[in-house]
């Protein structure tokens, strides 16, 4: 039932709104039928209250009679005894009061009309007698008038008193059947009102679950679907039972993942024919560029040679052109290598203090060119590093270059410490310039390929805007980062972190984090 | 016991028979038998009567003539004492029965005994005798009774009903020594008791020793004299299945209740003669049949007695049945209404 209610729900032909109303109109019917229940169950206690009393009214009036009876002997007796006519007119006086006795049991009565006919003639009997009794006294003969009294008016009197007691019982009887019967009906309605409260609540919980899960059941499954669709993952479509507005959008996003994924499979396709375009184009031009710069090398020798010295300079211009466009396709190569994915990381142990002053011995002709003095701290616990060396070489050489290329007459330090922190070892190496600086406008664009600071930077100092790009790419791929800290005509602060260990090819990394303890701890 | 006694019964010619039904014939029942002729005859020419102890039941024992008359040639009397009551009619040992109204209401409710009620037997007989000590029923308050020997049986349950009348709970207020009769006798002449509910041959001899003093006495005190006392009832598939024979039945019994009404010294040394009750108790047991009011059979209506009883009852707790429900499930009143008629009667 937990499964087939919210589906039956869902695929109800109608509109959310419409189950909604529906499921409110439902609890309500049910609380008014509820309602009436106990409206019913209240009047059933009200008539049968009333009965009751009725009844209580009944044997009042039977013992009534009986009493009025007993008087009524009592009278006549006492009559016979004195017989006075004060005794005498308080015994006829006696038999108005049976009657009107009578009168109000026939009241209350209507429903035993044999008993109470039965009663009647007894009575009429007995007043006919009392009538003769009292006559008899009148005319002074006591002992007839007490020979009817024992013979005839105390048998009647017996009789009398046993069917009134009967209908008595009778009226008891009734009275127990009504308690039994209201039992009965006060068991039956608390049951129903039971019944009825526990249906109502079962039933507004039942409704409100399968109409709560029949709309949330789709909508998350539809955010679960567009999480996956922002991932990437256009494979599946979100099946929901609903014919229903949820319905109708699960339809739309699945035509719109479908748009989305041949979108995505168009814009990767364009892509990859980019890069492969641009790797080809790089490797096609630098096979002729490598000629012109091989040639041009020759030149310039053989016009030493040759003592030629006026093509020199000339010659000299064609190498350094043709190397800075070397440089360029390079960076153009790798762009296009990390976006299609192909760039690999070669990862061996090299001496991370050798690896610095190899470098600085190469940006020295660039720090004397724009007449900048290059200071160099390494920390003394350095040691070794398991990384893939190109890469690393490549992004120190692009910080230091740039900071040799935004600087003039400045310093330019590079600090390198081993810093353990995260569970690992990590090689951070700042470049610090004195230069031009950065405002925090032209630091947002950093990092995005063919992105400079700004038009005039560009072409006051040169350069392509790929540099950085490919240098955060590298970072990240080896598992480090890249950060920046600049103050707008005050110099700029590079600082790259990478772990000391790359992930090994062959998984064994214990070895070398091991291998390090030493210098942990110290 | 029973069988032997049972089989005492049937080995014993009814010697008396023919002079009673003389004795019917000469206070004139003849129009009724008149009448039993022209009736079809009965289903079955056999029938089983309960019989025990009471002398109350004297017409009961009495009726073999009667029931001759009405075709009966098998008449057999089964010895059954009130504990074996439900299980004789369960067992379907007998077919018609005659015994306390409130006993068998009790029965029949709590045992679903298969036996309904016929038409009334007699009134009174039973009586209250309390010591020199008590006063009135109130008085009873936490005093030591004897009520029969056995719970729930036929002193019993009329003392709870004549002690709950007044206001007295049954089974707190009063502390029962449950004894046989003679010891509860001797109990209460040593004042070991302080009431005793009993039916004859037992008040009857207490009084006339002048041992105790009449508290209730069923026959004349009200309410209790204007019910019955023991009602006649019949085995349900019997008045089913034979519905002649069960009118022709209990005919035969209404005239010996007539004829032990008017010689009760004829039926008194009838019991004696059977040895149902001991010889040491004769006068009493004259006394008794001389006092239980036979005749009132013909007055009293039998439906009242059970919605008397069973409105008592319910009051003790006694019977969880309204007394229209009882009625309508325990009672089958159409063969007295038929006799009512035939007997003349227009009393109910
Ligand atoms: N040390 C620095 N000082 C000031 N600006 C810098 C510095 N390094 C980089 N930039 C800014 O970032 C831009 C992008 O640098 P980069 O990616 O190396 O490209 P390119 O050097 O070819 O211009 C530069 O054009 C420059 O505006
Ligand atoms: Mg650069």
């Amino acid at each position: 039932m937990k499964v087939w209610l919210p589906k039956l729900v869902a695929r109800a032909p109608f509109t959310v709104h419409t189950k909604l109303i529906g499921a409110f109109f439902a609890i309500v019917a049910l609380l008014i039928i509820f309602g009436l229940v106990v409206i019913q169950v209240l009047s059933g206690i009200n008539r049968r209250s009333e009965e009751l009393s009725q009844l209580r009214r009944k044997v009042g009036a039977f013992r009534q009679l009986q009493h009025d009876t007993t008087a009524q002997i009592y009278g006549v007796t006492s009559a016979l005894l004195s017989p006075e006519e004060r005794m005498i007119e308080s015994a006829l006086r006696q038999l108005h009061e049976f009657r009107y006795d009578l009168e109000r049991l026939q009241f209350v009565t209507r429903d035993e009309v044999e008993l109470f006919g039965r009663i009647k003639i007894e009575h009429e009997q007995l007043i006919q007698m009392i009538t003769n009794v009292v006559e008899l006294t009148r005319a002074q003969e006591y002992k007839k008038a007490n020979d009817l009294r024992l013979t005839k008016i105390v048998p009647l009197a017996d009789t009398l008193e046993r069917l009134t007691n009967e209908m008595v019982n009778r009226a008891e009887a009734d009275m127990e059947a009504k308690v039994d019967e209201s039992n009965r009906a006060h068991m039956t309605s608390r049951w129903v009102v039971i019944g009825f409260a526990v249906g109502s609540i079962g039933l507004a919980i039942l409704l409100g679950y399968a109409v709560s899960s029949s709309l949330m059941g789709p909508v998350m499954l539809m955010d679960e679907r567009l999480r996956q669709i922002a991932s990437g993952d256009f494979s599946k479509h979100v099946e929901v039972p609903n014919r229903d507005e949820l319905g109708t959008l699960a339809d739309n996003l699945n035509r719109m993942n479908n748009e989305l994924r041949d979108l995505y499979q168009q814009i990767e396709a364009a892509s990859r024919h980019k890069s492969d375009f641009l790797s080809n184009m790089s490797h096609e031009l630098r096979t002729p560029l490598n000629a012109i710069i091989g040639y041009s090398e020759m030149l310039t020798e053989e016009a030493e040679d040759r003592d030629q010295k006026d093509f020199i300079p000339d010659l000299q211009k064609i190498r350094a052109s043709g190397r800075h466009l070397l440089e360029l396709i390079n960076d153009i190569l790798d762009l296009s290598k990390i976006e299609a994915g192909k760039v690999e990381l070669f990862p061996e142990t090299f001496d991370v203090k050798l690896l610095i002053e190899e470098i600085s011995g190469t940006v020295q002709p660039l720090i004397e060119k724009n007449s900048n003095i290059l200071a160099i701290n390494c920390a003394d616990n350095l040691g070794d590093m398991y990384a893939d060396i190109t890469k690393v070489r490549q992004i120190l050489f692009n910080l230091l270059s740039n900071a040799c290329k935004f600087t003039e007459l400045g310093t330019i330090t590079l600090d390198a410490v081993r810093d353990c922190s995260e569970d690992a070892a990590w090689l951070s190496v700042s470049v610090t310039d004195t230069g031009i600086g950065m405002t925090e406008e032209q630091m947002e664009k950093l990092f995005q390929p063919f992105s400079q600071a700004d038009i005039q930077i560009a072409r006051k100092y040169g350069g392509t805007g790929l540099g950085l790009a490919i240098t955060r790419q590298f970072c990240e791929m080896m598992g480090g980062d890249i950060k920046v800290r600049s103050e707008f005509g005050r110099g700029t602060a590079f600082t790259m972190r990478l772990p000391m260990a790359a992930p090994h090819p062959e998984g064994d990394i214990v070895s070398l984090i091991a291998s390090d303890g030493s210098s942990k701890s110290a | 016991m029973r069988n032997q006694k049972a089989n005492g019964w049937n080995r014993r010619k009814f010697l008396g028979g023919l002079a009673l039904t003389g004795a019917a014939a000469m206070i004139g029942l003849r129009p009724e038998i008149a009448l039993a002729a022209v009736e079809p005859p009965p289903e079955t020419r056999t029938i089983r009567l309960r019989y025990w102890d009471p002398a109350c039941w004297a017409p009961f024992y009495l009726a073999e003539p009667f029931l001759r008359e009405e075709g009966f040639t098998d008449i057999r009397y089964v010895a059954v004492p009130t504990t074996e009551f439900p299980d004789a009619y369960k067992k379907n040992l007998i077919d018609l029965s005659c015994g306390f109204s409130v006993v068998d209401m009790y029965h029949l409710e709590k045992e679903h005994s298969p036996h309904k009620f016929l038409s009334g037997f007699h009134v009174g007989c039973y009586a209250l005798i309390g010591s020199d000590r008590v006063r009135s029923v109130r008085d009873l308050k936490g005093k030591t009774v004897w009520a029969g020997s056995l719970e729930y049986g036929g002193p019993h349950l009329f003392f709870s009903a004549i002690v709950a009348y007044v206001g007295l709970d049954p089974r707190k207020d009063i502390k029962y020594v449950w004894v046989k009769k003679d010891e509860a006798l001797d109990m209460f002449r040593d004042g070991k008791i302080d009431a005793l509910m009993s039916f004859p041959p037992g008040p009857q001899e207490l009084m006339a020793k002048g041992i105790g003093r009449l508290l209730i006495d069923t026959n004349v005190d009200k309410p209790w004299s204007q019910y019955f006392c023991c009602m006649m009832g019949g085995h349900s598939d019997f008045i089913k299945n034979n519905p002649i024979a069960t009118k022709r039945a209990l005919r035969a019994i209404l005239k010996s209740i007539d004829l032990v009404s008017r010689e009760p010294a004829m039926a008194a040394r009838e019991l004696l003669a059977r040895k149902i009750v001991k010889q040491k108790d004769e006068k009493y047991v004259i006394q008794a049949l001389k006092e239980i009011p036979y005749g009132r059979w013909r007055e009293y209506n039998p439906e009242d007695t059970i919605r008397f009883y069973a409105l008592r009852m319910r009051d003790t707790g006694l019977l969880k049945t309204n007394p229209q429900q009882f009625i309508d499930q325990h009672t089958d009143w159409r063969f007295i209404n038929q006799l009512k008629k035939e007997f003349g009667i227009t009393a109910w």
